[in-house]
């Protein structure tokens, strides 16, 4: 499905919806994890009877992504009630994106349970049914929280330039980097070391920290698809270069709806956010 | 040379007072940009302190040094491939280093630089000199992220100082490139003192720099420009203008020790300037002419003093070479261990000579007189014609019979002499006077003159020898010529009008017989005795002494005058000598009477003689006292020759007949010769005066002539203070 019709339209209420609800403020959510530190999310009650939207930034990103942040914004002023974690990764009170070249002692793990934590807190929040709203790797996070957690609150899933990890294009994660996390894992060393992953070249992490990441590679992604249960829905720009163009066909194989904005790239940056924001709206207010 | 080192001097001291100047400013200029260095310096410490504190507190912001804080599992991988590789970091980072709030390092590194613990709440930053090179080890407080009140442990960082400083971009005045610490290893020094381990030099100051150059390029060529050219002066100016002048100086001196010979000194080759040669020139020039002007007045001189001394008549030494002579002996002979004599000649009945064969025959008589002692004198012995008729000579160092002998050997030369040849038929004979001290004193040395004279006139007394030596038996005898004592006394009264006074006799108008004025007439009284005038005069003449007897006697006429002596209306006349009418302070003296003519009548007496010695100056003084009021009289016309031809140029308005001719009026022919010469006379418009009236009869005699005065006892004697109203 291609979400071109009403452009102009929708562009011109999110404007509105903008002015309308500009004065509106957020509320950061402070939450203190298991091994003490704070993660923090930035929430907005919405309209009542509104859906509640749990909107994740991409791998190693925060909430104040530029992608992630018109999202929220345009959401808040939609009304919708929105809650945007930064994952921890590690970090107390994390502000930043965390640099390739930091140790890394996060994994899938810890970042889904983060978003369990977060899903529950919104859940408690607000009285309606919890849409996922990721972006990138972020996207992959919320699927591997619907894949290993109870999810009875969350109603579906948008996934945003829905990405994979292992090896794709404009990715530095190889064949090898994973055989040797392996490896390591078999010969009990649990020390730092660098792996490609994602965007990173030099990513220092453990072995098994490594892999919970690596191992998430499309065909993981697809059968996590078909196991949850859930409407998901994937916006991607036909300009992504994150990742390959049999990766579209794949998930069109496998009945995931698609979104596709033509000429948008990953990040759907420039007049192309605009784009993306009306697909999402599009979407949330089709159902 | 002096000018050209006083030249060189100034210039030196100019340049070297200018360079300790700006030196000096320099210094002061220098002084001041260290102290300012050195507050860059501070500024600059400070500054990097609190850049590398800003850099540290960032760095302790950083996520993951909080995360390394709370979870220090993998704190060495952090720290040595995370921390330091980061960009929040200086890059002169030599190590950091992480601790809990405790202040202990997460985990104590082997290689870590870093203290392993730190005061907990007291974190400071400090210096370590470590290899000579400062290190900054400084501190942070890692802050909670979500309560910024909140320390949850430190960052801290060494970092290399010296590369921050010499960065450092608010140097203008210190050179960075030369900062260095003065000590190779120094722990926890505070920050504040690092200033103290630094040295440092200051950039160069270009202005200050450039005004050095100038100061000294400007020195250099100052001294190019005054210091070459003079140096080079110097030779040129000694070569050209001090050599020759010195030359010349030399040159100067040897002409003057030259003076007696026309010979020049030699002064080498010519002289490099042109002038200088001419000035050479015309010294040589100057000294020819000079030597030759010398050599003329020499001559001159000479020919002068011979004029000046010598008679040119009679070839003998005159009055003024004796008058010298005689002092001369005064001072030579003072000691009076020296005998001299002095002698007198004079020539007997010269004025008959004169008188019977004319003055050029007398002239011939004193000639051959002259040559006759000249021929008889011995070497060193000279002949002075004193005036007149009389010589004399001094005999020096003779006794008295050389003396004697002399003069007889001159009398004998004389009467030898042929005077026959001019036609002279009677023998020409002289009276020789002669005096004699055997020990000279001051007081004989003066009476020898007057002794001399004494023993002449003595030897002219008829029946003596004409040849006399003074003795004391003359001095005593009253028969003499002049006694001593009038000698004296004369000249007592010239010298300072000792016992003068003027008396005087009147001269009447013949019709009335009332005195129309007073002739003056001295006297000299001594003690109980008086020098009439007749005596006094014959000693003034033969002394030569008219003009002074003459002041004297003006002085005494003009107090008298001054003090009414003589009645208003009437009045004076006063004879004045030959010598005196032609003597200009005697003139002068007459021209103060000219204040009287208004009250009396002043009447100059001349003698006849006297205006015929010297007639011309003698006229024009009397033509110039007339003019002034005076009246002039002819005294003895008739004595002389009385000369008609004269008497009718002279400026004359009285004419006194001699009292000869007066009493020659008894005799008819006489008479009568004389009746017609006064007639001649008076027909002039000359007014006459007859002498010697002393008897009625010679009164009734005269009053038959044509005489208007008339003086002489009967009309009065001379008298001191004239009576009033005869």
């Amino acid at each position: 499905m291609h979400g071109c019709l009403g452009q102009k339209f929708r562009i011109s209420f999110f404007v509105c919806m903008i002015l309308v609800f500009s004065s509106v403020k957020a509320e950061v959510i402070e939450k203190k994890l298991a091994n003490d530190l704070i993660a923090t999310a930035e929430f907005h009650q919405g309209d009542t009877g509104a859906p509640a939207i749990l909107l994740l930034h991409g791998f190693l990103q925060t909430r104040e992504s530029h992608t992630v942040a018109k999202l929220y914004s345009s959401l808040v002023d939609a009304g919708y009630t929105v809650l945007a974690p930064t994952l921890s990764l590690g970090l107390s009170h994390r502000k930043q994106s965390l640099a390739c070249e930091a140790i890394h002692s996060h994994s899938m793990q810890s970042d889904i349970a983060e978003l369990d934590m977060w899903t529950k807190w919104l859940s408690k929040k607000a009285s309606s049914e919890i849409i996922l709203l990721g972006h990138s790797a972020g996207s992959v996070m919320q699927l591997a929280y619907l894949g290993q957690y109870p999810t009875e609150h969350i109603e579906r899933g948008i996934f945003v330039s829905l990405s994979y990890f292992g090896v794709a294009p404009a990715s530095h994660e190889t064949k090898e980097d994973g055989d040797r996390a392996r490896n390591l894992i078999k010969q009990g060393k649990k020390g730092l070391d660098k792996y490609g992953l994602s965007y990173c070249k030099d990513y220092v992490t453990t072995a098994s920290n490594y892999l919970s990441y690596y191992d998430w590679q499309p065909k993981k992604i697809l059968g996590t698809m078909k196991k949850i249960h859930k409407p998901v829905i994937v916006i991607i720009g036909s300009q992504d270069q994150r990742i390959s163009g049999g990766w579209v066909s794949s998930m069109e194989k496998n009945n995931i709806r698609i979104y596709s904005v033509q000429g948008a790239g990953h990040f759907f940056d420039n007049e192309y956010e605009f784009e993306l924001l009306d697909a999402v709206e599009s979407i949330l207010t089709a159902n | 040379m002096g000018f050209s080192i006083a030249i060189c001097l100034l210039f030196f001291s100019f340049g070297v007072l200018t360079y300790q100047e700006v030196s000096s400013l320099q210094k002061d200029l220098k002084s001041s940009n260290y102290k300012i260095a050195e507050q860059e310096l501070i500024a600059a410490i400070v500054s990097v302190e609190l850049g590398m504190h800003e850099r540290i507190k960032g760095f302790a912001n950083w996520e993951e040094v909080s995360q390394q804080i709370r979870n220090p599992l993998y704190y060495a991988y952090w720290h040595n491939h995370r921390a330091l590789q980061t960009g929040l970091l200086p890059r002169d980072i030599l190590d950091v280093a992480l601790y809990n709030k405790a202040g202990q390092v997460l985990s104590k590194l082997d290689t870590t630089t870093m203290p392993m613990q730190i005061n907990e709440g007291k974190v400071s930053s400090y210096v370590d000199i470590v290899g000579g090179k400062p290190q900054l080890v400084i501190f942070s407080e890692v802050l909670d992220e979500g309560n910024n009140d909140s320390v949850i442990g430190y960052a801290g960082s060494r970092i290399n100082m010296m590369p921050e400083l010499s960065s450092a971009k608010q140097f203008n005045y210190l050179d960075q490139n030369t900062l260095q610490v003065m000590v190779a290893e120094k722990s926890n020094i505070p920050v504040a003192d690092l200033l103290d381990f630094i040295s440092f030099s200051l950039k160069p100051n270009p202005v200050m720099d450039e005004i050095m150059n100038v100061v000294v390029d400007m020195l250099a060529r100052m001294a190019l420009i005054i210091g070459v050219p003079t140096l080079l002066l110097y030779p040129m100016v000694t070569y050209l203008i001090a050599r020759p002048l010195h030359k010349i100086s030399n040159h100067i001196d040897e002409l003057k020790n030259n003076t007696a010979s026309e010979d020049l000194p030699d002064l080498g080759r010519m002289l490099a300037v042109t002038e200088l040669e001419k000035v050479r020139s015309s010294l040589n020039e100057y000294h020819i002419k000079l030597f030759k002007v010398h050599s003329s007045l020499d001559d001159k001189n000479k020919e002068l003093w011979t004029l000046a001394h010598h008679d040119s008549l009679t070839g003998a030494l005159n009055r003024r070479a004796f008058d010298e002579h005689w002092r001369n002996l005064n001072d030579i002979f003072s000691d009076g261990r020296i005998e001299i004599c002095l002698a007198v000649f004079d020539v007997n009945s010269f004025k008959a000579f004169n008188d019977s064969y004319g003055h050029h025959i007398g002239d011939e008589v004193l000639k051959g007189i002259s040559e006759s002692i000249m021929k008889v004198l011995r070497k060193n012995e000279k002949l002075y014609r004193l005036g007149g008729d009389e010589f004399a000579c001094v005999f020096v160092d003779s006794t008295k019979e050389e003396a004697l002998h002399v003069a007889e050997r001159c009398e004998k030369e004389i009467a030898a002499y042929p005077f026959s040849e001019h036609g002279i038929k009677e023998p020409v004979r002289v009276s020789i006077g002669l005096s004699h001290a055997s020990k000279m004193s001051q007081n004989e040395l003066s009476a020898l003159q007057w002794q001399a004279d004494f023993a002449m006139y003595s030897a002219k007394k008829p029946g003596k020898s004409h040849l006399a030596f003074y003795t004391e038996d003359m001095r005593t005898s009253d028969k003499g010529v002049f006694s001593s004592w009038i000698n004296n006394v004369v000249y007592e009264a010239i010298t300072d009008g000792t016992g003068i006074s003027m008396h005087y006799q009147p001269i009447v108008t013949l019709d009335d017989q009332r005195p129309d004025y007073y002739e003056a007439l001295i006297r000299i009284k001594h003690e109980d005795k008086t020098v009439m005038p007749l005596d006094i005069f014959q000693l003034v003449e033969a002394r030569r002494l008219e003009k002074d007897m003459d002041m004297i006697i003006l002085e005494k006429i003009y107090t008298d005058l001054k003090n009414d002596v003589l009645p208003v209306g009437t009045g004076v006349s006063m004879n004045i000598s030959g010598p005196s009418i032609v003597d200009k302070e005697i003139v002068a003296q007459l021209e103060r009477f000219s204040q009287f003519v208004s009250d009396y009548k002043i009447v100059l007496e001349i003698t006849e003689t006297a205006l015929i010695t010297q007639i011309d100056d003698a006229v024009d003084n009397l033509i110039y006292l007339r003019k002034l009021g005076f009246l002039v009289a002819l005294d003895d016309f008739g004595s002389g020759y009385s000369s008609i031809r004269y008497l009718a140029t002279m400026p004359v308005d009285i004419v006194k007949f001699d009292i000869t001719l007066i009493r020659s009026l008894g005799n008819e022919n006489q008479k009568t010769i004389v009746k017609h010469l006064a007639n001649m006379i008076s027909e002039t418009g000359h007014k006459l005066v007859a002498e010697g009236i002393e008897t009625q009869e010679l009164l009734a005699q005269v009053n038959e002539l044509d005489f208007v005065y008339g003086q002489g006892y009967l009309f009065g004697k001379p008298v001191a203070r004239p009576k009033i109203g005869f």
